[in-house]
């Protein structure tokens, strides 16, 4: 159809204004036959106006329930707001070693390799001082994992580093905190950080800005690494409780529509429904704060809201400006 | 001339003969190629282009597409206007000719014009002009539907989108193939594409941008072609295949590399059989459905196209795949058969009463057959002029046809003949020599030729003030005034030549002539009638007056109706919806709209579309369907002689306690003009035209305002623009810059995130389906969390200059920080005209004449509001074409009368004469409004094409009295003696093409079949009409004559 809707949801009213219409055209035919009749604008059915307060619709129960619209009853209700980072994880501080050797000098044996996991002062390899000429033990300074091994036997260790030795047991997550969310994001929130498949629950340390003059701060949260064995440097996603409240009155928000500029509900009142303008306050993804224009113990329409809107609307849409 | 003709025919009558025979078959061969359709067509000369813009906004499709193809299209010749439609995704130009283009003139113009602005378009974009066809192409709509438990072979139950694909490669293109069918039209169901849709944590964590991975699909599914070698003798074709088959190998695809690690399109996406971002759905009888619509070409038969169609389907069926069913919900065939059974009904009827009436009055089998033999063969000629002149049969070209009134004229002059015969037979005792013979039918037919041809060219003429009409009413009528019009003129040459031809051939032998008893009885009564008139004349002239008077007045109680309204026994109804409305939720509206109605028990099928169709050649928005209500045969109904009309209140009045839908009721094939013409229907529209939409709708505002407080205005109102909602994503262009984005990036990346981006095609054989990268459905429908959408930064930072390198994984900053949401409504289409945006104001005027309020409305306009400079205003409406059809008529009618007035003084030489039979017309319309008013009908045009037909009757009913008359007294010289005899003789005439005329047109008045409303006022009118004209030209019209001529003698004596 390409007609506008406003010309068309005249319904009633242009059929009988077609009606006069033609009435208007047959006095020019008239003039086909010589008789001098005139034909004025003749009987013509009085056309009923269909009074609607636009305000107010009316569906009965029945009809109500074949539509599918439901109802609940206004009340207290909790908001949880949530507010998605993204970042990485990285070792905590004091995880990671690189251990070189004290006493330069050729290496004797080596005793780990690459992936080992080794305990706080285990043997890692055994170097001949080239001041003493002794051999002695070189030891992991911390627990952790050998990550990264530069000795073999034989080799001359010289200055460099040996061996890297990490420990995951504890990772720290950084989230990035955007200038725009950085009012949100505090200290002791909690975070669910998402990899895709597991969800953890850990709880934001410390808020740093980022090195290098980067525009974001991050949001640290320690997580224990041992059962997941997540690496460092892992994409994460976190979903950030920012706030979590108990709130005397709120609506599902799918049974919020947009009228006259603002936010309504629907009360229903017997077979009555009428629109609500809401003052609101905070909204998470399923219910929103009513400031003002609803009391508690109220029944409002849920699901299907937008077939009250659009009953309400179509007859106000004849009516419009 | 005409004696040299009627000489001719006598002489050469087996000539003639046997020309009768070259008619003959030139109607049936022209039968075969005649168009049949149920009504005529009313659709201008139009082209449709459509340009399909996904994602397009209705602002920028107007900026983008729709300007440029409207300049561009500016200057064509023959061009009437444009108008053209920007919404959401498409953009429709409409570009209409002047009446009597040549369509595919119009569309090579158009085609060329659209080639030379390629370029001007965005990319990728493609106008396309619509199917050529017209309002009446819609002849055929089957539904693709799933047996309830039926699966596919993977052993999934069949859903909407497995039913589009059987529709779209299987069902469409063998229909595409039916001889006159020019487009097979989809809506419903969902086209199938391959969905590809990344995670944005994935994304980032591999540092990928969405425009890589579409780059990946692109650059990865290819066959190439790769020549060929030569070797050992033979010829070794090369290629490289490399297309994607398969969801499997859509995975599979490399999108970038890591570390030396591959990364497939499954490391960070899933793939999918996905649901296209659809703007039409279809449902039938409460359900989603897939709904397909033949198109007819402009000019083919729909009888035959949609019979072809039908035998098409069931060929089709067996191929089916095993419990999808396919079934016609609307062929256009049954219309038109049952239009076309009830004008054969009518016409075979009326011909048969003719004959009959033929043969009781003129008391001889022979001439009646050679007066009814003139009906079939002025058929026959009609038909074939009917094919030459490209007017189709319908209702209301064949509608309008009256066997009496053909007749008519051989009526006269076959009495007269065998008058004369039976006279001379008498005389001489016995059968004539054939000289004498030959001669005396020469003579007869002479003696009655002048009156008999000016009587049908009389009839002829009145028509002519239809052929003046234009636009609806004229492509509506014009077909009606033609045929009738060759009807006539063909049964005009019929009788000039053939009757007296046939009279020579065939009334041999004794003629009987019995002035059977109820001749004898009617004259019997009538002399004594008539001297009794002639002596109280006064009153009896005093109380035709009255008559007059009184039906003038009882005319204007009668109500009246413009546009008749065929009744295509099917209902169509738009339910409309709030702008804004989303398909779904239309489609859940139009569900519980649908099983409501299916519980009617008249009703047979009901079904729906909603939104655009595939092929957009009707752009309605997602909250607007158009309904179509399929009703049982009446004897399948509980109560099977319910009115119609009661029906369709009792649906109305349910249809109405459903929530949320507002209603317009029509038919299919109205319905379908009134989207092609859609013009302004109100009575009064004045256009504001103008630059900036806020000003427009401003402007319109301050009009309705000064409307509405003007004397007589009644619905009163703004075209509706606005009311669409929009999320904006507005880019924050500092913050863009800052974090080293620009716009392009920012827009591309929501654009794909939303709505999707193509990346290619998969080929299954012939079958090809879109690849698509576009977010989860999840996340996409998330609103909420838009803002929280990471948009993966280059390589070089928040410092960087080059935005063109790569994604380093993780560096990504969110949408919200870039750009800013806005939610807030915007106009929901832009309507354009003649090249310039519009706003229209309409109203209607009730109480006050439309003139004096236009006048006014003007005045006021122009005084109280302010238009900004560039702004201006147009007035139009139903007003414009009322004033144009009342110029045009107020010429045309005068005219016509001057040159029936022409014809008669022409044919009397007196102008006196001329005036007396002319005073029957008025006579004869008393009777035609009497008989309306008794049966309680209101005044239409078929009703005025009646009047019309009524003053070629009076006219000639007149002719033959007074021409007798005259001739009788030229003889006599006693005007009293002259004026009864003459009477006298010419009753039987008088009687029989009265009779003829008005029992032609019983049929026609108490048919009730489809299509009968159109033809049951005229023939009543007629009916009515003759009874009265006959009444009077045997009373009133002797006296005026003695009157007139009475004088005369007293003057001149």
């Amino acid at each position: 159809m390409n007609i506008d809707i406003g010309l068309m949801m005249k319904n009633r009213e242009q059929s009988e204004s077609r009606k006069v219409r033609r009435a208007h055209r047959w006095n020019l035919l008239a003039a086909l036959f010589c008789i001098a009749t005139v034909l004025p604008n003749s009987a013509r059915a009085s056309g009923e106006h269909r009074g609607h307060d636009e305000e107010r619709v009316q569906i009965d129960s029945a009809m109500a329930e074949k539509a599918g619209i439901e109802t609940a009853i206004a009340g207290p209700g909790e908001i949880r707001r949530t507010l998605t980072l993204y970042g990485k994880t990285a070792l905590a501080h004091g995880s990671l070693s690189h251990v070189h050797a004290r006493f330069p000098g050729p290496i004797v044996s080596v005793a780990v390799e690459i992936g080992d996991r080794v305990e706080k002062g285990q043997t890692l390899a055994r170097i001949e001082s080239n001041d003493s000429l002794q051999v002695y033990p070189l030891t992991a300074p911390i627990a952790g994992q050998v990550i990264d091994k530069q000795a073999s036997r034989g080799e001359y260790s010289g200055e460099r580093e040996l061996f890297t030795i990490a420990n995951f047991d504890r990772l720290w997550v950084e989230l990035r905190v955007f200038p725009g969310q950085q009012p949100e994001i505090a200290r002791g929130q909690k975070v669910t950080l998402s990899n895709g498949d597991r969800q953890l629950p850990a709880e934001i340390g410390n808020l740093v800005p980022a090195p290098g003059g980067q525009p974001f701060v991050l949001a640290r949260a320690a997580i224990d690494n041992r059962e997941l064995g997540w690496p460092a440097d892992l994409m994460l996603e976190g979903r950030v409780l920012v706030e979590k409240a108990a709130v005397p009155l709120v609506v599902e928000n799918r049974a919020l529509q947009s009228r006259h500029g603002g936010s309504v509900v629907f009360v229903q009142r017997g077979d009555h429904y009428e629109p609500r303008q809401l003052e609101l306050g905070r909204s998470d993804g399923r219910v929103t704060e009513v400031l003002g224009g609803l009391k508690a113990g109220e029944r409002y329409v849920t699901a299907n809201s937008y077939l009250i809107k659009a009953d309400m609307e179509k007859s106000g849409a004849s009516h419009a400006h | 001339m005409i004696e040299a003709i009627l000489r001719l025919s006598i002489e050469r009558r087996y000539l003639i003969l046997s020309l009768a025979l070259v008619l003959i078959g030139a109607g049936l061969w022209s039968y075969q190629r005649l168009p049949i359709d149920a009504v005529p067509d009313i659709t201008n000369v139009q082209v449709q282009i459509n340009t399909k813009a996904p994602g397009y906004s209705p602002l920028e499709a107007e900026q983008r597409i729709t300007y440029p193809v409207e300049t561009a299209l500016a200057g064509l010749p023959n061009l009437a206007y444009t108008r053209s439609l920007s919404r959401y995704g498409l953009s429709q130009v409409t570009v209409v000719f002047e009446e009597g283009t040549d369509i595919y003139f119009a569309r090579n113009l158009i085609d060329a014009r659209l080639g030379a602005i390629k370029s001007a378009l965005p990319p990728g974009l493609q106008p396309e002009m619509g199917p050529i066809a017209t309002g009446l192409g819609e002849i055929f709509m089957y539904t693709v539907e799933a047996l309830p438990g039926a699966t596919q072979p993977d052993g999934s139950p069949y859903d909407a989108t497995a039913l589009r694909e059987i529709q779209d490669w299987i069902i469409r293109p063998q229909l595409a193939l039916v001889p006159g069918v020019i487009e097979v039209n989809t809506i419903g169901g969902y086209d199938k594409q391959y969905h590809v849709t990344p995670d944005p944590r994935k994304m980032l964590a591999f540092g990928l941008s969405m425009a890589e991975v579409t780059d990946a699909l692109a650059r990865n599914n290819d066959n190439r072609g790769a020549g060929f070698v030569e070797s050992g003798g033979r010829r070794l074709l090369v290629r490289s295949p490399g297309q994607l088959q398969s969801i499997a190998d859509i995975e599979n695809v490399v999108v970038a590399n890591r570390d030396g690690a591959p990364v497939r399109i499954s490391d960070i996406a899933g793939v999918a059989i996905g649901k296209q971002l659809r703007t039409g759905a279809a449902t039938r009888d409460g359900r989603e459905t897939v709904l397909g619509t033949a198109m007819m070409l402009v000019g083919e038969n729909s009888r035959a196209v949609a019979r072809d169609v039908a035998a098409a389907l069931e060929k089709i069926k067996p191929s089916l795949p095993e419990g999808v069913r396919l079934e016609a919900v609307y062929d256009r065939t049954t219309l038109v058969d049952k239009a076309i059974a009830t004008v054969q009904k009518n016409l075979v009827e009326g011909a048969l009463l003719v004959i009959v009436v033929l043969f009781l009055l003129l008391g001889n089998f022979r001439a009646a057959l050679i007066t009814a033999a003139v009906i079939p063969l002025s058929m026959l000629a009609t038909i074939t002029g009917m094919v030459k002149t490209g007017v189709s049969a319908n209702l209301m070209s064949l509608g309008a046809l009256d066997f009496g009134l053909i007749v008519d004229g051989a009526v006269i002059i076959v009495e007269n003949a065998i008058r004369r015969l039976a006279e001379a037979q008498r005389r001489a005792g016995g059968t004539l020599p054939l000289e004498e013979r030959l001669e005396l039918v020469f003579h007869a037919t002479n003696e009655v030729i002048r009156p008999s041809l000016f009587g049908v060219l009389i009839i002829t003429v009145v028509y002519i003030p239809l052929f003046s009409l234009t636009g609806v009413e004229g492509r509506m009528f014009h077909p009606m005034a033609a045929t009738v019009v060759m009807a006539l003129l063909s049964a005009l040459v019929l009788s000039l030549t053939l009757v007296p031809a046939a009279v020579a051939v065939f009334l041999t032998g004794r003629v009987s002539e019995k002035e059977n008893r109820l001749i004898t009885a009617v004259k019997s009564v009538y002399r004594p009638l008539l001297l009794a008139a002639m002596k109280v004349r006064w009153l009896v002239l005093s109380a035709a007056m009255a008559l007059v008077i009184f039906c003038a007045w009882l005319a204007t109680t009668l109500g009246s109706e413009f546009i008749p309204q065929l009744n295509e026994g099917d209902i169509a109804l738009h339910a409309l919806r709030i702008p804004g409305t989303g398909l779904e939720q239309s489609v859940a509206m139009q569900e519980l709209l649908e099983k409501r109605i299916k519980e009617f028990p008249q009703v047979d099928k009901v079904f729906a579309k909603i939104g655009t169709p595939e092929v957009a050649t009707d752009p309605m928005p997602p909250n607007v369907a158009d309904n179509f209500v399929i009703l049982k045969p009446r004897d399948q109904w509980p109560e099977p002689d319910k009115p119609r009309q009661a029906l369709i209140d009792e649906i109305e009045a349910a249809v109405r306690e459903l929530p949320g839908n507002n209603y317009e009721f029509t038919q299919p094939i109205e319905m379908r003009f009134n989207e092609l013409i859609s013009g302004v229907r109100a009575d009064l529209g004045i256009k504001v035209f103008g630059d900036d939409l806020d000003q427009l709708v401003a402007s319109a505002g301050d009009i309705l305002t000064v409307l509405q407080t003007i004397d007589g205005a009644a619905d009163a109102r703004i075209e509706q623009v606005e009311g669409l909602p929009v999320l904006s994503v507005v880019p924050k262009r500092i913050q863009l810059a800052r974090y080293g984005l620009d716009l392009q990036t920012l827009q591309d990346l929501v654009a794909t995130a939303i709505g999707g981006e193509t990346a290619g095609l998969i080929y299954e054989g012939d079958r090809r389906f879109q690849l698509v990268v576009r977010l989860p459905e999840d996340i996409r429908r998330d609103l909420e969390r838009l803002g929280e959408l990471p948009v993966p930064l280059p390589e070089s930072g928040p410092s960087g200059s080059d935005p063109s390198g790569s994604y380093p994984s993780g560096n990504y900053v969110p949408l919200a920080e870039v750009a800013d949401l806005q939610m807030a409504p915007a106009p929901n289409r832009v309507s354009r005209e003649n090249g310039k945006r519009r706003v229209v104001v309409t109203a209607n005027v009730r109480g006050r004449d439309l003139g004096s309020f236009v006048d006014e409305a003007e005045a006021r306009i122009a005084e109280e509001v302010q238009l900004p400079p560039g702004y201006w205003l147009d007035y139009g409406g139903t007003f414009e074409q009322l004033e144009s059809a009342g110029r045009r008529l107020s010429l045309v009618v005068p005219v016509t009368l001057g040159v029936i007035l022409m014809l008669l003084v022409t044919a009397f030489g007196s102008l006196r004469d001329a005036l007396i039979i002319f005073t029957g017309v008025p006579l004869a319309l008393t009777g035609g409004v009497l008989a309306l008013w008794l049966r309680g009908m209101p005044l239409s045009i078929s009703a005025g094409v009646g009047f019309i037909a009524l003053s070629g009757v009076a006219v000639l009913n007149g002719l033959v009295m007074l021409s007798f008359i005259r001739e009788l007294r030229a003889e006599r010289r006693d005007l009293l003696s002259a004026i009864v005899d003459g009477a006298l003789i010419r009753v039987r005439p008088v009687l029989m093409t009265a009779l003829v005329a008005s029992l032609g047109f019983v049929p026609m008045a108490l048919n009730t079949g489809t299509g009968a409303e159109v033809q049951r006022p005229l023939a009543t009118v007629v009916i009515g009409g003759i009874i009265s004209s006959t009444l009077l030209t045997l009373f009133v019209l002797p006296l005026l004559y003695r009157m007139v001529h009475g004088r005369d003698r007293g003057t001149e004596t």
